[in-house]
């Protein structure tokens, strides 16, 4: 029979197995050092070429891709913990002008400009570094021109132009009887063009604003400055004082054309007295009705002349922010612009408020444009200067030595 | 090792870790200017702490090849192994913001995922198997000596036949191994050699060499019919009918040792699953170590 103690069962083991490597520690040790060959060979593989790549934290932004080789592109040669990119790396690319001179603090490049995210914008900051400055905002003059305790879009304040009431265009304009009586459309009119109407100034997207209204592309097709029967050109849209001297060179023209019609109808025989007759008689009809429809006629100068105030219209409302009508170009006009209608005057404040846009605009309803860089940008780019390149094609590539800051 | 009661302070300081962690964490996501990533202070914090959690889980190692230094008790390490190895993966996440961009941290978090997986999985195969070798494999060997205890139980077994079947090349077997002390075989005055016939020893002989043999040879086959244990029984019944009374005990003795190699290939079985893991878990997790000192340099440098 046989017998089975601990005794002999411990005594039948091999006691030298101690020290010898067995299956599965051995194949323990060849798979770990298989695999910090792999790493270390991917990892060397970059290494000879001097390529950064797999230390990044994150794919760079198109705009940046180029850089992704090279950690000290940007984060310069010094490292160290809590070292971050600093503004001058940006500076040496970018012209990106202060926000504004009254601001207390400037936050550095990278808090708004988060690198290493993808694909996604680079200029689209966060609300939390504008709210860090506009929910308590001081300045260094302690002067507030804007609202102080702005959290969120809910908080936005009335636009400014919006608030003040009316519109101080300057002249006369009856939306209601063009676009009720006289069925016109919007468009007729108003089409979005963007950087040609918006003037000097950068930044401003292709069909962000709406063409400025001009007599001649828009009003002369049916309000022809036609001021005498006689003369068949109509007078330009000038000054009073331009157009003293054309008609009076019309008239002048015609008479010497036409002499048998001096004396004719009452009038005077003599070509100078006709002349001067005939301008007196068509400029009381130009000043006081064809050009009175639009504008404010003030009285007579020292030329004996009316003074015309010029006519203010805005074609860029929001100074501080953009807007891009083609963006919105899926919305009927009347959508945001509904007084137009039935606007008799043109001082009537048609453009919509910020309850309009909070419509939309509002984190229930759309996801995403409804934050301070849907609409504001941060640096005041009417004060960028631009900067000098420092990169060679060959840099650029990698193809050569790179440039630090 | 089991986790059971005792697990209890480690449990409690593992949630309470977390828990706090995640607070932190909650309004550093939210308003942190340019979100959560690892280069901010806080997600410093959390990756320093991280790291230091799966470096003290990866010194087990090391603690297990000096297990006289006085540095803590075995138990300590590997409960803070298992523990602070868990925890390490939240902290990580933390310490990223849930994101892993660039190749290497992209690399490192796959890493991370699989070691603490394969972690959590062998530390419930420990909890449950070791029961289970310890119920159904009584007669477990140190698994590195599988080898010389089968052979020599194939010893024994042509020691017990030899004997039977008067083949003194064989019986002398038996005297080499119960001298040798490795084996408890016989009692004494089995040594004597039992009265059978030519034919019921040509008989015995056959079955030895043409089933047990192969059987003893190939243990991890299934093809034989000693590989099951009812079939076994059976065998060993029905060989026991064709031979005299005075043989069964020695019968009895080979279905012994046949057992007791299923009992093994079970233990092997068992061994494998048991540890197999450990070869997903220490290469990728001195590799994740390794990459983690290698970010972490990286990272300062930048």
């Amino acid at each position: 029979m046989r017998i089975r103690t601990t005794k002999t069962l411990g005594q039948r083991v091999d006691r030298t197995y101690i020290g010898k490597l067995f299956a599965i520690p051995l194949w323990r040790r060849i798979l770990t050092a298989g695999s910090l060959a792999i790493v270390f060979g991917w990892l060397g593989l970059y290494a000879v070429t001097r390529n950064q790549t797999p230390y990044t934290a994150g794919a760079l932004t198109t705009s940046h891709a180029f850089l992704g080789k090279h950690c000290a592109d940007c984060h310069g040669e010094k490292g160290g913990i809590g070292i971050k990119v600093a503004d001058k790396q940006c500076a040496s690319c970018h012209d990106a002008p202060l926000h504004n001179t009254e601001q207390v603090t400037v936050p550095a490049c990278i808090q708004c400009h988060v690198e290493h995210r993808g694909e996604m914008r680079l200029a689209g900051a966060t609300d939390q570094g504008c709210v860090a400055c506009h929910s308590n905002l001081k300045t260094r003059s302690g002067k507030l021109n804007v609202a102080a305790g702005v959290d969120s879009l809910s908080d936005h304040p009335e636009f400014r132009a919006v608030a003040a009431g009316t519109d101080p265009v300057g002249i006369k304009f009856n939306h209601a009887k063009h676009v009720g009586d006289l069925s016109q459309k919007c468009g007729d009119c108003h089409t979005p063009q963007g950087l040609a109407a918006a003037g000097p100034g950068k930044h401003v997207l292709a069909r962000a604003l709406m063409t400025i209204p001009t007599y001649a592309g828009t009003c002369m097709p049916c309000h022809a400055l036609n001021f005498d029967d006689k003369v068949s050109d109509p007078a330009p849209h000038e000054k009073p004082e331009v157009i003293h001297e054309f008609v009076s060179a019309a008239l002048t023209k015609y008479i010497s054309a036409h002499p048998g019609d001096l004396g004719k109808d009452g009038t005077p025989g003599n070509a100078v007295a006709w002349v001067k007759f005939r301008v007196d008689s068509d400029e009381k009809q130009l000043w006081g009705t064809t050009c009175a429809r639009c504008h404010d006629m003030q009285t007579a100068g020292p030329s004996g002349l009316p003074v015309v105030p010029p006519a203010k219209v805005e074609a860029r409302w929001f100074t501080r922010a953009s807007f891009d009508h083609g963006a919105h170009q899926g919305l009927t006009c009347a959508s945001c612009h509904p007084k137009a209608a039935t606007s008799t005057m043109a001082s009537d404040m048609l453009l919509p408020g910020i309850a309009t846009c909070q419509s939309c605009h509002n984190a229930s309803r759309i996801s995403s444009g409804n934050t301070c860089s849907t609409c504001h940008v941060y640096h005041d780019w009417s004060k960028e200067k631009g900067v000098d390149g420092k990169f060679t094609i060959d840099k650029m590539t990698g193809l050569a030595g790179r440039p630090h800051a | 090792m089991r986790i059971d009661a005792t697990h209890k302070g480690w449990a409690i300081a593992t949630i309470g870790i977390l828990a706090v962690a995640t607070i932190g964490y909650l309004p550093y996501s939210l308003f942190y200017p340019g979100g959560p990533t690892g280069n901010t202070w806080p997600g410093l914090i959390y990756g320093v702490l991280g790291y230091a959690m799966m470096l003290f889980a990866g010194l087990l190692g090391a603690r297990k090849k000096r297990p006289l230094w006085r540095i803590g008790r075995a138990k300590v390490w590997m409960r803070g192994h298992l523990w602070l190895g868990a925890l390490s993966l939240p902290m990580i996440l933390f310490h990223a913001g849930f994101a892993a961009r660039g190749p290497l941290t992209f690399v490192m978090t796959i890493l991370l995922v699989v070691v603490v997986l394969s972690g959590i999985v062998g530390a419930m195969l420990q909890h449950y198997l070791p029961a289970r070798i310890m119920a159904e494999v009584p007669l477990e060997t140190i698994y590195e000596q599988l080898p010389v205890v089968r052979e020599q139980l194939r010893e024994e077994a042509g020691a017990i036949v030899g004997r039977l079947c008067a083949r003194p090349e064989f019986a002398a077997a038996t005297a080499s191994t119960y001298e040798t002390g490795r084996v408890g075989v016989l009692e004494a005055g089995d040594e004597e050699t039992v009265d059978l016939t030519e034919q019921e020893r040509a008989n015995l002989w056959h079955v030895f060499t043409t089933g047990i043999v192969p059987f003893l040879r190939e243990p991890e086959s299934k093809e034989s019919p000693l590989a099951n244990a009812i079939k076994a029984r059976l065998y060993f019944e029905a060989l026991r009918r064709q031979c005299p009374a005075s043989v069964h005990e020695a019968l009895n003795d080979l279905e012994s040792i046949c057992d007791e190699e299923r009992q093994l290939t079970r233990q092997r079985r068992m061994y494998l699953i048991l540890h197999s893991w450990l070869l997903v878990h220490v290469p990728l997790a001195v590799t994740l170590l390794v990459l983690g000192a290698i970010h972490a340099v990286v990272a300062i440098r930048y």
